[in-house]
């Protein structure tokens, strides 16, 4: 009888688990489908921190602006964090009084290889190269121009 | 090929006689307790580029002790007792250092003393130590305070004393044989150097000191992990003194400072080193008798 219940308790719980549907869970810092690229620039290397691949700045599907490191993206991430900027320039020009109108902070990076960075809100035309930036040290790893 | 940024964080220690063909008689010791600082913002890149950065600082308390074993043998112990590592625009990453262990042995003695050491440099110190940036809180850097490898020094080391002129001279080679960290092989390092010692009155010391560090090799990896020393050369001199205080007992100073000779400089950060400290000279109780040599 014992036997019976316990089979029959399996039986139930598998029905209902099977039937109770996987919440879908959406990263927004990704690109939604298939990723657009608009704009695109090489990394060249600077001051010896092997920085190399390529960026792209482009949309995913649902019109969201994203910048994309290439599978070929590297840097010098042992030092610790290397901040991401676009930049009107191939220079680092920072102005906090004015508000930095010639930087666009990105965020961090802290992985080789692929990577995703949500630009919201989308930047301006004027911004046309990526920066790779040690800013605890104030020495640039690296730039790309994206055309 | 790929060079290194690797910034020099591990500063040479600044006993006041180093490096000598000399060893201490039995039981005679040399103990040296010192404060060193030094403030940067000039940086020589791994191509040999000079740039201005935001600010290095580094603070360490430094331990330095010889002692003779035997009349051929020497033991000598040296490690930052602790330091502390910030850029201007960080927090500080602070941490106890790398442990040196050093044997020495005479080789030669009379006019022109020679001796050989052997120095492996235990990775005591935190091999990873990150300190966080004061505006943007997601930005870190790695200022560990030790290299995080094993590695040995050996070194020769010759002697001459002009006595009776209160005058000597002592020459070293050495080769510092490293290993790696994290999977990255480290490239060996060759040092040499010269020192001239002069004592103008019986209670004071003043030493001159010039010499190099040199990496041999090319970079054996496109990127490797910070600051482990790899890829640093540069030629270097210092003054030091020292003011006995008592019979055992002395002020010691030294003031170490960088310059463009036949090697380039890469790979570090440039100024000048600041050395504050006691020296105590005991002799204390012998640890092994001679027939044991």
């Amino acid at each position: 009888m014992k036997q019976t219940l316990v089979i029959a308790g399996a039986i139930l719980f598998g029905a209902f688990t099977s039937c109770t549907p996987e919440p879908e869970i959406i990263d927004s810092s990704q690109p939604q489908g298939t990723f657009t690229a608009a704009e695109t620039g090489m990394f060249v290397d600077d001051n010896g921190a092997g920085s190399t691949g390529n960026a792209e700045v482009g949309t995913d599907e649902e019109g969201t602006t994203f910048l994309r490191f290439d599978s070929n993206f590297n840097t010098n991430l042992a030092t610790g964090t290397v901040t991401v900027y676009l930049s009107t320039s191939p220079e680092f020009v920072a102005s906090p009084g004015e508000g930095n109108p010639d930087l666009y902070l990105v965020g961090g990076v802290q992985n080789a290889g692929e990577n995703y960075f949500k630009l919201d809100p989308a930047p301006g035309d004027q911004f046309t190269h990526v920066l790779l930036w040690c800013g605890s040290v104030g020495v640039r790893f690296g730039y790309a121009e994206l055309q | 090929m790929r060079y290194l940024i690797i910034f020099l964080l591990l500063l040479p220690l600044a006993p006041i006689h180093a490096q000598s063909g000399w060893v201490k008689a039995p039981g005679q010791t040399y103990l040296q307790a010192s404060y060193q600082g030094f403030v940067s913002n000039q940086y020589y890149n791994p191509l040999g580029e000079r740039l201005t950065t935001e600010t290095f600082r580094q603070q360490s308390l430094q331990f330095y002790g010889e002692y003779g074993l035997t009349q051929r043998w020497d033991l000598i112990l040296s490690m930052p007792l602790y330091r502390f590592n910030s850029f201007t625009t960080t927090t500080w990453a602070h941490g106890i250092g790398d442990l040196r262990v050093e044997l020495k042995y005479g080789l030669l003695t009379g006019k022109i003393p020679v001796a050989i050491s052997i120095a492996p440099e235990l990775p005591t110190g935190p091999n990873d130590n990150f300190a966080t940036n004061r505006e943007r809180a997601f930005e870190q850097i790695n200022l560990p305070t030790g290299d995080g490898e094993w590695n040995i020094w050996t070194t020769l080391a010759a002697s001459h004393s002009f006595y009776p002129l209160p005058l000597y001279l002592s020459t070293h080679a050495a080769f510092n044989y490293r290993t790696g960290y994290q999977g990255t092989n480290f490239r060996n390092q060759i040092k040499y150097g010269v020192e001239l010692g002069y004592q103008p009155t019986k209670s004071i010391w003043l030493i001159g000191r010039a010499g190099a560090l040199v990496t041999i090799g090319d970079p054996t990896t496109t990127i490797t992990v910070f600051p482990r020393g790899d890829g640093t050369t540069y030629m270097s001199g210092s003054l030091a003194a020292s003011y006995q205080l008592s019979p055992q007992w002395s002020l010691v100073g030294n003031l170490q400072g960088y310059f463009d000779g036949w090697h380039a400089r890469t790979n570090i950060y440039t100024g000048t080193t600041f050395t504050l400290g006691f020296a105590w000279e005991p002799t204390l109780p012998t640890l092994f008798s001679r027939n044991q040599e």
